[in-house]
């Protein structure tokens, strides 16, 4: 009956529905926090969940890390590198953006006292 | 209590609808497929034996897609340029941090700051044979750091050395890129010899392990820099406002 | 010279900026100088030898990456090398006039801003084209919080968080195209993207849309960009609206033509386009920020220019790409101009433009807008007049009614402020200009003349570039690695 457990679809169909309600605790996130600390946080969430998607849906049953060892040095039964280099690379940018944007918020809020994104509003007509 | 009532609508509003918008998306994901032949990863697969390199995804990072890897250090080396841009100005003070000088603090911290780097270095150095390299390692070397600044708040960091670190490596991983284009005519290429037969062996790869090294360094100096930024924040001395 | 010196060659005087400031400030400019001039004349020099060019990284395209340069992407680095050039020199007044504490990180983020525009433009591989919108967005939030006051952080912090957003959702996109395709070279997925289950295809149009609509400041997602440019430096958003703005619509364009979608969503984008026009003019009329005032005017440039692009015909797409070549140079002018009467005045009111008593500035900034509102001899005109004489072979006389009516709204706002610059009665403070922003003012209007009087040197070079954006087979030959 476990078996059931084993089938790609099924685990593909897992880590879809997983990944997507993470994306949604992230977009509901942005929409409802007002704190940019928190707002930040949200899309760190929506990213993760899209790189879970994205490797997870990439994993099939039977296949291996794409590493070769000492005793077989064939490429062969692996799992797809090149999602895992551009998480890889996504991974980098996010955490670029999310330090650069908390290095914003720090300096705003030493300035004004305001971290609240809805009050974050000298610009305007 | 209005202000309750307003609060907990406009988040069963919001909530419902980014969930429906979710749910219609998840109705169009059933539609993809998710076994699929031929991707550019199998041909890279069945070309990555040329390279010499025991670990699949560092070739692909820093050979079959390695502008990539130029444009995401180039990412790194923007935002830490704009965190210091934020965080460091020559009127900001740091107030000089009381702590109990605790000697097994003290020197559990050095001693463990030798052994965590050691670890960092092994990544960086075996990112073309086994699981990690230049970035994972850099972010080891960069919590090394990160416990110093936690166990003595006082620590400095050399400035210039990490800038050293940080610019000439960024630039060697460009000068690699560039005699690359006069040695075999093509930029960022392999021009280092790299057996086939060494594949696993800790020389192999030719200029593989040369660029996740260059990278563990860049990645390693950054991470510290913008690491210090971020702790040195609770230590200021005076909140000014405008 | 390889194309990828276009990226490497802004990254390697970007690594060694520090270095540069060691030896003198006067070095750091001169860097920035050398290389935007290198790169400028490079770029001429292509515009002599036989496109498609193609120069590989590491390993042939469909499996590796590569720089492309067709006629298409040719107009825009031209546009993007000048004004970068234009800006270096006029940045060499700016830090001898004003405070110049960071200005080494000021070039970092300058020399990236550009390198990843023109990555933008040249990549032929969708992640990596992601990677360059990433240093190009990064590049910009820095660069608007860049004086660090209250205004630039709240627009470095908004734009930040919008430009995630984006980013986010062309991540999805790409993430959905390798799984349907397993490939994200440009002209393999242009290929195959009919093969793609139709209802995956909406949703990845739609993602894509969504990314770069938002930077390309397109209607429903644009309500971001006039807050941006009211908290930036003026030279700032001289960059904005003449380089960034225009390299997310060329990618915008160039996915739009080449995975097939106009023949699905001309009329959608050309809708869209026409209500940023319609309701960027009408708020323009009642602004009292000069800066927030030439935002809602980029914006509905930036309308005329999605309806023209988005029309699927070869008259009315040159005439578009005329007049985005003369809305970067003619604003970019007003920007830089803009910017040398906001660090004399210390105030972005209106009223600046009626304050400042310098011949020469009065009449470049003239020129300017008078281009920009399309008034002969100027280079707007031509553009505005090959738009709608593109509109009129094609029959579709509601968009150039729709044209003419908005346009006039625009000129109520633009006579007003030359009124105000005219007027005797204000009491007026002479601006000195600096030696180099003669030169640079100068070359700037003299080109909005010359392009005006002698079309012809401009519309060569649009007409191919159509024909390259309906036409790319060749493009996608070389993206697959043909010309290797």
């Amino acid at each position: 009956m476990l078996d059931f457990f084993n089938s790609n679809e099924t685990i593909h169909f897992i880590i879809t529905v997983g990944s997507m309600l993470l994306f949604t605790i992230g977009l509901y996130g942005i929409f409802t926090q007002k704190n940019l600390v928190k707002v930040l946080i949200s899309f760190d969430i929506m990213e993760s969940a899209l790189f879970l998607f994205f490797i997870g849906l990439h994993y099939n049953f039977g296949l291996v890390a794409p590493i070769v060892d000492g005793s077989d040095k064939t490429f062969t039964n692996m799992v797809d590198p090149v999602p895992q280099a551009m998480i890889l690379t996504t991974i980098v940018i996010g955490l670029a953006v999310l330090a650069l944007g908390l290095s914003f918020g720090i300096e705003y809020f030493r300035l004004t006292g305001i971290n609240d994104i809805s009050k974050m509003n000298e610009l305007r007509d | 209590m209005n202000l309750k009532k307003e609060f907990r609508l406009k988040h069963i509003v919001l909530s419902l609808l980014s969930s429906a918008l979710m749910l219609s998306i998840l109705g169009l994901l059933s539609h993809v497929k998710t076994n699929l032949h031929k991707t550019v990863g199998d041909i890279v697969l069945s070309l990555n034996m040329q390279t010499a390199t025991a670990n699949a995804v560092t070739s692909v990072v820093t050979f079959f897609r390695g502008i990539d890897t130029v444009g995401e250090v180039t990412v790194l080396f923007l935002a830490t340029t704009g965190i210091a841009l934020m965080l460091s100005s020559t009127q900001r003070t740091y107030k000089k941090v009381v702590h109990q000088e605790s000697f097994i603090l003290d020197i559990g911290s050095k001693m463990l700051l030798n052994v965590i780097v050691l670890f960092g270095v092994y990544v960086i150095v075996h990112g073309h044979l086994s699981p990690g390299g230049g970035f994972q390692g850099g972010v080891v070397i960069a919590t090394a750091f990160l416990l110093l600044f936690l166990a003595n708040p006082n620590m400095k960091l050399k400035h210039s050395i990490l800038t050293l670190g940080e610019s000439l490596s960024g630039a060697a991983y460009v000068l690699i890129a560039i005699i690359s284009l006069f040695k075999i005519n093509i930029l960022l290429g392999n021009f280092l010899p790299h057996p086939v037969s060494q594949i696993g062996e800790l020389v192999s790869g030719g200029i593989i392990p040369i660029i996740y090294i260059i990278v563990g360094i860049k990645v390693g100096s950054e991470m510290s820099v913008i690491v210090e930024y971020f702790v040195k924040e609770d230590y200021l001395k005076e909140v000014p406002h405008a | 010279m390889s194309l990828g010196y276009y990226f490497l060659l802004p990254v390697i005087f970007s690594f060694l900026t520090p270095y540069f400031r060691k030896l003198g400030t006067s070095a750091l400019r001169g860097s920035s100088v050398f290389l935007t001039f290198i790169l400028f004349v490079q770029t001429l020099e292509y515009t002599g030898v036989s496109l498609p060019q193609i120069s590989q990284f590491s390993v042939a395209p469909p499996i590796g990456i590569a720089f492309v340069l067709d006629n298409f992407s040719l107009l825009f680095l031209l546009i993007f090398t000048f004004s970068g050039f234009m800006v270096s020199l006029y940045m060499l007044w700016y830090f001898k006039a004003n405070d110049n504490t960071n200005e080494t990180r000021f070039y970092v983020f300058f020399n990236m801003l550009l390198a990843g525009s023109i990555g933008m433009i040249l990549s032929c591989d969708i992640f990596n084209v992601y990677i360059f919108f990433e240093i190009t967005g990064i590049s910009s939030y820095a660069l608007a919080a860049y004086n660090k006051d209250k205004l630039g952080l709240e627009a470095g912090i908004k734009y930040l968080i919008i430009g995630s957003i984006a980013s986010i959702f062309i991540v999805f996109a790409i993430m959905l195209i390798y799984l349907q395709i397993g490939t994200v070279n440009i002209g393999l997925i242009a290929q195959r993207y009919s093969e793609i289950d139709p209802k995956i295809a909406v949703l990845i149009a739609l993602m894509l849309f969504i990314g770069f609509g938002t930077k390309a400041e397109l209607f429903p997602m644009n309500f971001w960009a006039p807050d941006i440019y009211q908290g930036s430096s003026s030279h700032v958003n001289g960059l904005f609206s003449a380089i960034v703005a225009k390299s997310y619509l060329f990618v915008f364009f160039h996915l739009f033509y080449l995975f097939g979608l106009n023949t699905k969503y001309t009329l959608l984008i050309m809708s869209l386009g026409a209500i940023t026009f319609l309701v960027s003019e009408f708020t323009a009329l009642n602004q009292k920020d000069i800066k927030r005032l030439f935002a809602y005017s980029t914006l509905g440039q930036l309308g005329i220019l999605f309806m023209a692009l988005a029309s699927n015909s070869s008259d009315t797409i040159s005439g578009a790409l005329f007049h985005l070549a003369s809305h970067s140079i003619s604003k970019l002018l007003i920007f830089l101009v803009l910017g040398i009467l906001i660090s004399k005045f210390k105030s972005t009111k209106i009223t600046i433009v009626g304050d400042f008593k310098s011949l020469f500035l009065s009449i470049v900034l003239i020129i300017g807008f008078l281009s920009i509102l399309g008034i002969p001899p100027f280079s707007g005109f031509i553009g505005k007049i090959l738009i709608l004489k593109g509109f009129a072979l094609s029959h579709n006389y509601i968009a150039i009614a729709f044209i003419l009516l908005v346009s006039i709204v625009e000129a109520v706002y633009f006579f007003r402020l030359i009124a105000l610059m005219l007027d005797k009665k204000r009491t007026k403070t002479s601006v000195p200009v600096g030696f180099v922003n003669y030169i640079v003012l100068s070359v700037l209007a003299i080109l909005i003349v010359l392009f005006g009087v002698y079309p012809s040197l401009l519309t060569h070079y649009t007409d191919l570039a159509t024909n390259a954006l309906l036409q790319p087979h060749s493009y996608l030959q070389f993206a697959l690695g043909v010309g290797l």
